[in-house]
Protein backbone atom coordinates (compact mmCIF):
# COMPACT_ATOMS: atom_id res chain seq x y z
CA UNK A 1 0.00 0.00 0.00
CA UNK A 2 1.51 3.12 -0.84
CA UNK A 3 1.69 6.51 1.15
CA UNK A 4 -0.84 8.17 -1.24
CA UNK A 5 -3.37 5.56 -0.88
CA UNK A 6 -3.24 6.11 2.70
CA UNK A 7 -3.54 10.03 2.58
CA UNK A 8 -6.66 9.15 0.45
CA UNK A 9 -8.50 6.49 3.20
CA UNK A 10 -7.46 8.98 5.94
CA UNK A 11 -9.57 11.88 3.82
CA UNK A 12 -12.54 9.29 3.20
CA UNK A 13 -13.08 8.32 6.56
CA UNK A 14 -12.73 12.33 7.50
CA UNK A 15 -15.03 13.44 5.02
CA UNK A 16 -17.69 10.72 6.52
CA UNK A 17 -19.49 9.85 9.36
CA UNK A 18 -17.10 6.93 10.12
CA UNK A 19 -15.52 6.67 13.30
CA UNK A 20 -13.26 3.55 12.13
CA UNK A 21 -11.78 2.18 9.32
CA UNK A 22 -10.14 -1.36 9.46
CA UNK A 23 -8.19 -2.29 6.32
CA UNK A 24 -6.47 -5.20 5.54
CA UNK A 25 -4.76 -6.17 2.39
CA UNK A 26 -1.97 -8.67 1.81
CA UNK A 27 -0.99 -9.15 5.24
CA UNK A 28 -0.68 -5.55 6.09
CA UNK A 29 -3.43 -4.41 8.84
CA UNK A 30 -3.97 -0.82 8.95
CA UNK A 31 -6.81 0.64 11.42
CA UNK A 32 -7.95 4.71 11.27
CA UNK A 33 -9.80 6.06 13.60
CA UNK A 34 -11.37 9.15 14.19
CA UNK A 35 -9.98 11.79 15.92
CA UNK A 36 -12.34 12.51 18.91
CA UNK A 37 -14.39 9.32 18.70
CA UNK A 38 -14.86 7.35 21.47
CA UNK A 39 -12.70 4.05 21.09
CA UNK A 40 -11.81 1.73 23.13
CA UNK A 41 -8.52 1.87 24.57
CA UNK A 42 -6.37 -0.70 21.95
CA UNK A 43 -5.46 -4.39 23.55
CA UNK A 44 -1.50 -3.94 24.77
CA UNK A 45 -2.31 -1.37 26.60
CA UNK A 46 -1.18 1.67 24.52
CA UNK A 47 -2.81 4.91 25.91
CA UNK A 48 -2.61 7.05 22.53
CA UNK A 49 -5.11 9.87 23.36
CA UNK A 50 -7.34 10.46 20.32
CA UNK A 51 -9.48 12.86 22.35
CA UNK A 52 -6.98 15.41 22.68
CA UNK A 53 -6.81 15.58 18.73
CA UNK A 54 -10.11 16.52 18.70
CA UNK A 55 -10.29 20.25 17.95
CA UNK A 56 -12.54 20.25 15.00
CA UNK A 57 -14.82 18.02 15.88
CA UNK A 58 -15.58 19.87 19.65
CA UNK A 59 -18.68 22.34 19.23
CA UNK A 60 -17.75 25.72 19.07
CA UNK A 61 -17.73 27.03 22.12
CA UNK A 62 -17.68 30.69 23.28
CA UNK A 63 -16.57 31.67 26.80
CA UNK A 64 -19.43 31.08 28.70
CA UNK A 65 -20.84 33.96 31.24
CA UNK A 66 -22.91 32.29 34.14
CA UNK A 67 -24.94 35.78 35.24
CA UNK A 68 -26.15 33.84 38.32
CA UNK A 69 -22.35 33.72 39.67
CA UNK A 70 -20.68 35.96 37.63
CA UNK A 71 -18.02 33.42 36.69
CA UNK A 72 -16.17 32.94 33.64
CA UNK A 73 -14.90 30.28 32.30
CA UNK A 74 -11.75 31.18 29.59
CA UNK A 75 -12.05 28.00 26.94
CA UNK A 76 -8.97 26.98 24.98
CA UNK A 77 -9.37 28.88 21.37
CA UNK A 78 -7.25 26.27 19.91
CA UNK A 79 -5.61 22.75 20.33
CA UNK A 80 -2.51 23.11 21.40
CA UNK A 81 -0.05 22.64 24.79
CA UNK A 82 -0.76 24.56 27.21
CA UNK A 83 1.95 26.93 29.35
CA UNK A 84 1.25 28.62 31.63
CA UNK A 85 4.81 30.92 31.73
CA UNK A 86 6.51 32.80 28.55
CA UNK A 87 9.56 30.41 29.55
CA UNK A 88 10.16 27.21 31.86
CA UNK A 89 12.30 29.35 34.28
CA UNK A 90 9.15 32.17 34.26
CA UNK A 91 7.01 33.12 36.75
CA UNK A 92 3.45 32.08 35.67
CA UNK A 93 1.55 34.60 34.28
CA UNK A 94 -1.39 34.26 36.70
CA UNK A 95 -2.05 32.57 39.81
CA UNK A 96 -5.23 31.57 41.31
CA UNK A 97 -6.38 34.50 43.54
CA UNK A 98 -5.04 37.13 41.20
CA UNK A 99 -6.80 39.63 39.79
CA UNK A 100 -6.69 39.94 35.90
CA UNK A 101 -7.68 42.93 33.99
CA UNK A 102 -9.28 42.78 30.06
CA UNK A 103 -6.59 41.89 28.09
CA UNK A 104 -4.19 40.53 30.51
CA UNK A 105 -2.37 37.61 29.37
CA UNK A 106 -3.40 34.49 30.89
CA UNK A 107 -1.58 32.04 29.74
CA UNK A 108 0.05 30.57 26.52
CA UNK A 109 -1.01 27.68 24.04
CA UNK A 110 1.24 26.52 21.54
CA UNK A 111 0.17 24.87 18.59
CA UNK A 112 2.51 24.58 15.18
CA UNK A 113 5.37 26.80 16.98
CA UNK A 114 2.94 29.37 17.28
CA UNK A 115 3.09 30.62 20.93
CA UNK A 116 -0.20 32.07 21.39
CA UNK A 117 -0.96 34.35 24.34
CA UNK A 118 -4.67 34.20 25.16
CA UNK A 119 -5.78 37.42 26.91
CA UNK A 120 -8.61 37.81 29.58
CA UNK A 121 -11.81 38.93 28.20
CA UNK A 122 -12.99 39.80 31.47
CA UNK A 123 -11.89 41.70 34.74
CA UNK A 124 -12.02 39.67 37.55
CA UNK A 125 -10.25 36.96 39.99
CA UNK A 126 -8.72 34.21 39.12
CA UNK A 127 -10.70 31.36 41.30
CA UNK A 128 -9.53 28.20 39.54
CA UNK A 129 -7.03 27.40 36.86
CA UNK A 130 -8.23 23.98 35.45
CA UNK A 131 -5.59 22.87 33.12
CA UNK A 132 -1.70 21.81 33.87
CA UNK A 133 1.31 23.64 32.78
CA UNK A 134 2.90 21.77 29.55
CA UNK A 135 0.29 19.68 29.00
CA UNK A 136 -2.70 19.40 25.55
CA UNK A 137 -5.40 20.84 25.45
CA UNK A 138 -8.48 20.28 23.25
CA UNK A 139 -10.33 23.10 21.35
CA UNK A 140 -13.09 24.52 23.56
CA UNK A 141 -11.24 23.12 26.92
CA UNK A 142 -11.96 24.69 30.32
CA UNK A 143 -9.09 26.38 31.29
CA UNK A 144 -9.52 29.25 33.71
CA UNK A 145 -12.45 30.23 35.77
CA UNK A 146 -12.50 33.95 36.56
CA UNK A 147 -15.11 35.50 39.31
CA UNK A 148 -15.92 39.03 37.84
CA UNK A 149 -15.44 41.74 40.34
CA UNK B 1 16.63 61.56 4.72
CA UNK B 2 19.17 58.59 5.86
CA UNK B 3 16.78 55.88 3.84
CA UNK B 4 17.10 58.15 1.13
CA UNK B 5 20.61 58.46 1.00
CA UNK B 6 20.79 54.84 0.80
CA UNK B 7 19.03 54.42 -1.97
CA UNK B 8 20.36 56.62 -4.05
CA UNK B 9 24.18 54.90 -3.59
CA UNK B 10 22.55 51.63 -4.15
CA UNK B 11 20.77 53.16 -7.30
CA UNK B 12 24.63 54.44 -8.23
CA UNK B 13 25.98 51.71 -7.85
CA UNK B 14 23.75 48.98 -9.33
CA UNK B 15 23.99 51.39 -12.57
CA UNK B 16 27.74 50.72 -13.04
CA UNK B 17 28.49 54.25 -11.71
CA UNK B 18 31.12 54.09 -9.48
CA UNK B 19 30.81 57.38 -7.74
CA UNK B 20 28.25 59.44 -6.32
CA UNK B 21 28.99 63.22 -5.66
CA UNK B 22 28.46 64.95 -2.30
CA UNK B 23 26.89 67.79 -4.14
CA UNK B 24 25.19 65.63 -6.44
CA UNK B 25 23.06 64.00 -3.52
CA UNK B 26 22.31 67.54 -1.77
CA UNK B 27 20.83 68.80 -4.97
CA UNK B 28 18.62 66.20 -5.31
CA UNK B 29 17.74 65.91 -1.53
CA UNK B 30 17.48 69.34 -0.83
CA UNK B 31 19.85 69.55 2.00
CA UNK B 32 23.58 70.72 2.50
CA UNK B 33 26.70 68.73 2.00
CA UNK B 34 27.56 69.38 5.36
CA UNK B 35 23.78 67.39 6.14
CA UNK B 36 25.03 64.44 3.63
CA UNK B 37 28.26 63.51 5.22
CA UNK B 38 26.52 63.45 9.03
CA UNK B 39 24.10 60.78 7.41
CA UNK B 40 27.33 59.22 5.00
CA UNK B 41 28.66 59.10 8.95
CA UNK B 42 25.90 57.24 10.09
CA UNK B 43 25.36 54.48 7.83
CA UNK B 44 28.83 53.62 7.85
CA UNK B 45 28.37 53.31 11.58
CA UNK B 46 25.33 50.68 10.14
CA UNK B 47 27.46 48.60 8.48
CA UNK B 48 27.55 50.47 5.34
CA UNK B 49 31.07 50.24 3.44
CA UNK B 50 31.43 54.29 1.62
CA UNK B 51 34.62 54.96 -0.27
CA UNK B 52 34.97 58.57 -0.46
CA UNK B 53 37.32 60.37 -3.26
CA UNK B 54 37.85 63.57 -3.42
CA UNK B 55 36.56 65.37 -6.74
CA UNK B 56 34.71 62.01 -7.56
CA UNK B 57 32.26 61.68 -4.30
CA UNK B 58 30.80 58.63 -2.76
CA UNK B 59 30.69 55.07 -3.50
CA UNK B 60 28.97 52.29 -1.34
CA UNK B 61 31.20 49.08 -1.65
CA UNK B 62 28.51 46.50 -0.20
CA UNK B 63 25.01 47.25 -1.11
CA UNK B 64 24.38 43.60 -1.72
CA UNK B 65 24.78 42.89 2.15
CA UNK B 66 23.37 45.77 3.36
CA UNK B 67 20.08 45.38 4.81
CA UNK B 68 19.22 49.42 5.61
CA UNK B 69 16.05 51.00 4.76
CA UNK B 70 16.85 51.89 1.39
CA UNK B 71 19.01 49.62 0.11
CA UNK B 72 16.67 46.51 0.33
CA UNK B 73 14.03 46.86 -2.45
CA UNK B 74 10.58 46.20 -1.57
CA UNK B 75 8.17 45.76 -4.19
CA UNK B 76 5.55 43.75 -2.54
CA UNK B 77 1.77 44.31 -1.74
CA UNK B 78 1.90 44.11 2.47
CA UNK B 79 5.37 42.34 3.86
CA UNK B 80 7.74 45.08 4.15
CA UNK B 81 5.85 48.20 2.99
CA UNK B 82 6.52 49.63 6.55
CA UNK B 83 10.35 48.90 6.88
CA UNK B 84 12.39 49.50 10.35
CA UNK B 85 15.84 48.38 10.43
CA UNK B 86 17.97 48.68 13.77
CA UNK B 87 21.90 47.53 13.72
CA UNK B 88 21.19 45.71 17.05
CA UNK B 89 17.71 44.56 18.73
CA UNK B 90 17.10 42.50 21.43
CA UNK B 91 14.81 40.47 19.41
CA UNK B 92 13.27 42.03 16.51
CA UNK B 93 10.27 39.74 17.98
CA UNK B 94 10.16 41.90 20.51
CA UNK B 95 11.24 45.04 18.98
CA UNK B 96 8.16 44.38 16.79
CA UNK B 97 6.01 44.06 19.47
CA UNK B 98 7.20 47.47 21.19
CA UNK B 99 6.18 48.95 18.34
CA UNK B 100 2.94 47.35 18.43
CA UNK B 101 2.38 48.91 21.68
CA UNK B 102 3.88 52.19 21.10
CA UNK B 103 1.75 53.21 17.71
CA UNK B 104 -1.49 51.17 18.38
CA UNK B 105 -2.77 49.11 15.49
CA UNK B 106 -0.52 49.08 12.65
CA UNK B 107 -1.55 48.54 8.46
CA UNK B 108 -0.46 44.67 8.03
CA UNK B 109 3.10 44.42 7.20
CA UNK B 110 5.65 45.78 9.24
CA UNK B 111 9.01 44.04 9.14
CA UNK B 112 11.43 45.11 11.36
CA UNK B 113 15.34 43.72 10.59
CA UNK B 114 18.13 43.92 12.72
CA UNK B 115 21.78 43.38 11.91
CA UNK B 116 22.31 41.77 15.02
CA UNK B 117 20.48 40.82 18.00
CA UNK B 118 22.00 41.09 21.78
CA UNK B 119 19.06 38.39 22.86
CA UNK B 120 17.31 36.48 19.98
CA UNK B 121 14.34 34.22 21.15
CA UNK B 122 13.62 30.48 20.56
CA UNK B 123 10.96 28.60 21.58
CA UNK B 124 10.21 28.74 25.18
CA UNK B 125 12.74 31.06 26.28
CA UNK B 126 15.77 29.23 24.54
CA UNK B 127 18.19 31.53 22.57
CA UNK B 128 19.13 32.19 19.26
CA UNK B 129 22.20 32.83 18.31
CA UNK B 130 23.00 36.26 16.30
CA UNK B 131 25.86 37.42 14.45
CA UNK B 132 26.45 40.62 13.63
CA UNK B 133 26.79 41.15 9.63
CA UNK B 134 26.37 37.70 8.64
CA UNK B 135 22.65 36.33 9.26
CA UNK B 136 19.53 38.20 8.54
CA UNK B 137 17.17 38.24 11.27
CA UNK B 138 13.80 39.56 11.15
CA UNK B 139 10.07 39.90 12.32
CA UNK B 140 6.95 40.40 10.14
CA UNK B 141 3.93 42.02 11.99
CA UNK B 142 0.56 40.92 10.75
CA UNK B 143 -3.30 41.38 11.42
CA UNK B 144 -5.17 38.98 9.21
CA UNK B 145 -8.78 39.97 9.77
CA UNK B 146 -11.31 37.84 10.75
CA UNK B 147 -9.00 35.12 11.10
CA UNK B 148 -9.70 32.85 14.03
CA UNK B 149 -7.56 31.89 16.79
CA UNK B 150 -7.59 28.06 15.84
CA UNK B 151 -6.74 28.93 12.09
CA UNK B 152 -3.66 30.81 13.57
CA UNK B 153 -0.88 28.38 13.59
CA UNK B 154 -1.49 27.69 9.50
CA UNK B 155 0.77 30.85 9.78
CA UNK B 156 3.40 28.32 10.49
CA UNK B 157 3.76 26.05 7.40
CA UNK B 158 2.87 29.47 4.91
CA UNK B 159 5.93 31.03 6.56
CA UNK B 160 7.92 28.08 6.04
CA UNK B 161 7.13 27.61 2.02
CA UNK B 162 7.97 31.16 1.54
CA UNK B 163 11.37 30.94 3.30
CA UNK B 164 12.04 27.50 1.78
CA UNK B 165 11.03 28.61 -1.72
CA UNK B 166 13.37 31.79 -1.39
CA UNK B 167 16.53 29.60 0.02
CA UNK B 168 16.21 27.21 -2.85
CA UNK B 169 15.78 30.19 -5.12
CA UNK B 170 18.47 32.22 -4.01
CA UNK B 171 21.31 29.20 -2.71
CA UNK B 172 20.05 25.95 -5.03
CA UNK B 173 20.96 23.77 -2.27
CA UNK B 174 18.79 20.74 -0.73
CA UNK B 175 17.25 22.50 1.93
CA UNK B 176 14.98 20.00 3.65
CA UNK B 177 11.60 21.32 5.20
CA UNK B 178 10.99 19.30 8.59
CA UNK B 179 7.85 19.51 10.29
CA UNK B 180 6.74 22.20 11.07
CA UNK B 181 8.86 24.77 10.27
CA UNK B 182 12.79 23.94 10.81
CA UNK B 183 14.63 24.36 7.98
CA UNK B 184 17.79 21.88 7.54
CA UNK B 185 20.56 21.52 5.51
CA UNK B 186 22.42 18.38 5.64
CA UNK B 187 20.39 17.66 9.46
CA UNK B 188 21.25 20.56 10.59
CA UNK B 189 19.25 23.50 11.09
CA UNK B 190 19.66 26.47 8.62
CA UNK B 191 17.10 28.54 9.80
CA UNK B 192 14.18 29.14 12.78
CA UNK B 193 11.46 30.42 12.85
CA UNK B 194 9.58 31.69 16.24
CA UNK B 195 5.65 32.57 15.75
CA UNK B 196 4.10 34.89 18.55
CA UNK B 197 0.51 36.04 18.40
CA UNK B 198 -1.97 37.27 20.79
CA UNK B 199 -5.53 37.32 21.00
CA UNK B 200 -8.90 36.82 22.78
CA UNK B 201 -10.21 33.11 22.45
CA UNK B 202 -11.59 33.25 18.95
CA UNK B 203 -9.84 36.79 17.75
CA UNK B 204 -6.63 36.61 16.66
CA UNK B 205 -5.48 40.58 17.41
CA UNK B 206 -2.30 39.93 16.10
CA UNK B 207 0.65 37.45 14.77
CA UNK B 208 4.15 38.00 14.76
CA UNK B 209 6.65 36.01 12.80
CA UNK B 210 10.26 35.70 14.05
CA UNK B 211 13.00 34.56 10.98
CA UNK B 212 16.39 33.92 11.82
CA UNK B 213 18.60 32.45 9.12
CA UNK B 214 22.51 31.78 9.51
CA UNK B 215 23.65 33.02 5.94
CA UNK B 216 27.07 33.92 5.74
CA UNK B 217 28.31 32.25 9.29
CA UNK B 218 31.65 30.36 8.80
CA UNK B 219 32.31 27.13 11.64
CA UNK B 220 34.00 29.37 13.56
CA UNK B 221 30.96 31.91 14.19
CA UNK B 222 29.16 28.73 15.35
CA UNK B 223 29.35 28.37 18.99
CA UNK B 224 31.07 24.32 19.99
CA UNK B 225 27.65 23.52 21.80
CA UNK B 226 25.49 24.29 18.31
CA UNK B 227 28.05 23.00 15.83
CA UNK B 228 26.04 19.35 15.73
CA UNK B 229 22.80 20.87 15.11
CA UNK B 230 23.64 24.07 13.53
CA UNK B 231 24.95 25.63 10.03
CA UNK B 232 24.45 27.85 7.37
CA UNK B 233 24.80 28.51 3.86
CA UNK B 234 27.86 29.37 3.56
CA UNK B 235 29.39 26.64 5.48
CA UNK B 236 27.05 24.40 3.47
CA UNK B 237 27.60 25.60 -0.05
CA UNK B 238 30.58 27.33 0.10
CA UNK B 239 30.68 30.74 -1.10
CA UNK B 240 28.68 33.70 0.48
CA UNK B 241 25.61 34.81 -0.28
CA UNK B 242 24.16 38.39 -0.77
CA UNK B 243 21.86 39.02 2.44
CA UNK B 244 19.51 41.82 0.75
CA UNK B 245 19.22 39.74 -2.06
CA UNK B 246 17.69 36.78 0.28
CA UNK B 247 15.92 39.30 2.51
CA UNK B 248 14.32 40.53 -0.86
CA UNK B 249 13.31 37.02 -1.40
CA UNK B 250 12.04 35.93 1.45
CA UNK B 251 9.81 39.12 1.57
CA UNK B 252 8.64 38.70 -1.40
CA UNK B 253 7.91 34.94 -1.46
CA UNK B 254 6.00 35.87 2.40
CA UNK B 255 3.99 38.71 0.45
CA UNK B 256 2.93 36.09 -2.23
CA UNK B 257 1.85 32.96 0.23
CA UNK B 258 0.00 35.83 2.69
CA UNK B 259 -1.93 37.41 -0.11
CA UNK B 260 -2.82 34.04 -1.38
CA UNK B 261 -4.00 32.58 1.99
CA UNK B 262 -5.98 35.63 2.63
CA UNK B 263 -7.69 35.49 -0.79
CA UNK B 264 -7.74 31.94 -1.40
CA UNK B 265 -7.69 30.03 1.87
CA UNK B 266 -4.43 27.69 3.11
CA UNK B 267 -5.62 24.79 0.32
CA UNK B 268 -3.16 26.15 -2.14
CA UNK B 269 -0.35 26.64 0.43
CA UNK B 270 -1.04 23.35 2.25
CA UNK B 271 -0.83 21.49 -1.08
CA UNK B 272 3.07 22.99 -1.78
CA UNK B 273 3.65 22.46 2.07
CA UNK B 274 2.44 18.63 1.50
CA UNK B 275 4.88 18.78 -1.49
CA UNK B 276 8.04 19.95 0.18
CA UNK B 277 7.94 18.96 3.73
CA UNK B 278 10.42 16.56 4.21
CA UNK B 279 8.64 14.43 7.20
CA UNK B 280 6.31 13.24 5.40
CA UNK B 281 6.35 9.41 4.51
CA UNK B 282 9.28 8.82 6.74
CA UNK B 283 9.57 7.45 10.73
CA UNK B 284 9.42 9.74 13.87
CA UNK B 285 9.89 9.53 17.31
CA UNK B 286 7.81 11.92 19.09
CA UNK B 287 6.32 12.53 22.84
CA UNK B 288 2.92 12.70 23.46
CA UNK B 289 1.57 13.32 27.54
CA UNK B 290 5.42 12.34 28.55
CA UNK B 291 5.62 8.97 26.71
CA UNK B 292 7.41 8.64 23.47
CA UNK B 293 5.84 6.87 20.33
CA UNK B 294 7.08 6.12 17.21
CA UNK B 295 5.61 5.82 13.92
CA UNK B 296 5.23 6.77 10.82
CA UNK B 297 4.64 10.45 8.77
CA UNK B 298 1.58 10.05 6.67
CA UNK B 299 -0.16 13.01 6.31
CA UNK B 300 -0.75 17.09 6.77
CA UNK B 301 -3.84 17.72 8.16
CA UNK B 302 -5.99 20.77 6.88
CA UNK B 303 -4.75 22.51 10.16
CA UNK B 304 -0.76 21.88 9.68
CA UNK B 305 -0.70 19.03 12.04
CA UNK B 306 1.10 16.17 11.23
CA UNK B 307 -0.43 12.79 11.00
CA UNK B 308 0.72 9.81 12.10
CA UNK B 309 0.37 6.30 12.12
CA UNK B 310 1.79 5.19 15.30
CA UNK B 311 3.65 1.72 15.69
CA UNK B 312 0.46 0.50 18.14
CA UNK B 313 -1.75 1.55 15.03
CA UNK B 314 -3.07 4.10 16.38
CA UNK B 315 -3.89 7.16 13.83
CA UNK B 316 -3.01 10.94 15.52
CA UNK B 317 -2.84 14.15 14.49
CA UNK B 318 0.36 15.96 16.08
CA UNK B 319 -0.12 19.65 16.64
CA UNK B 320 2.70 21.03 19.18
CA UNK B 321 5.85 19.31 19.90
CA UNK B 322 9.10 18.67 18.56
CA UNK B 323 9.45 15.13 16.15
CA UNK B 324 12.58 13.77 15.52
CA UNK B 325 12.86 11.57 11.85
CA UNK B 326 14.76 7.94 12.76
Amino acid sequence: MKLEDIQILIQAVQDSDLVELVWETNGARLVLKKAGACVAAPAGGSSVDTQATAGELQPNQEADPDAREGRFTILAPMVGTFYRAPAPDAEPYVQVGNIVEIGQPLCIIEAMKLMNEIESEVRGRVIEILAENAQPVEYGQPLFVIEQV
Amino acid sequence: MQEQIVALLTQANKEGFRYISGGDIAKELGVTRAAIWKYIESIRKEGGIIEAVPRHGYHLVNPEDLLLAGAVEVKTETIGTKYVYLSEADSTNSEAKRHLRQQGSLADGLVVVADCQTAGKGRMGRGWHSVPGKGIYFSVVLFPEDLPMSKASLLTPLTAVAVYEALVKVTGLPIELKWPNDLMLRGRKLGGILLEASGETDRLRYAVIGIGINVNLTKQDIPDILSDIATSIYIEGGKTVPRRHLLQEMLGFLDTQYGKFLTCGPEPMLTEYRRLCSTLGQRIRFIWRDETYSGLAIGIHSDGGLMVQTDSGESLILRSGDVHCL
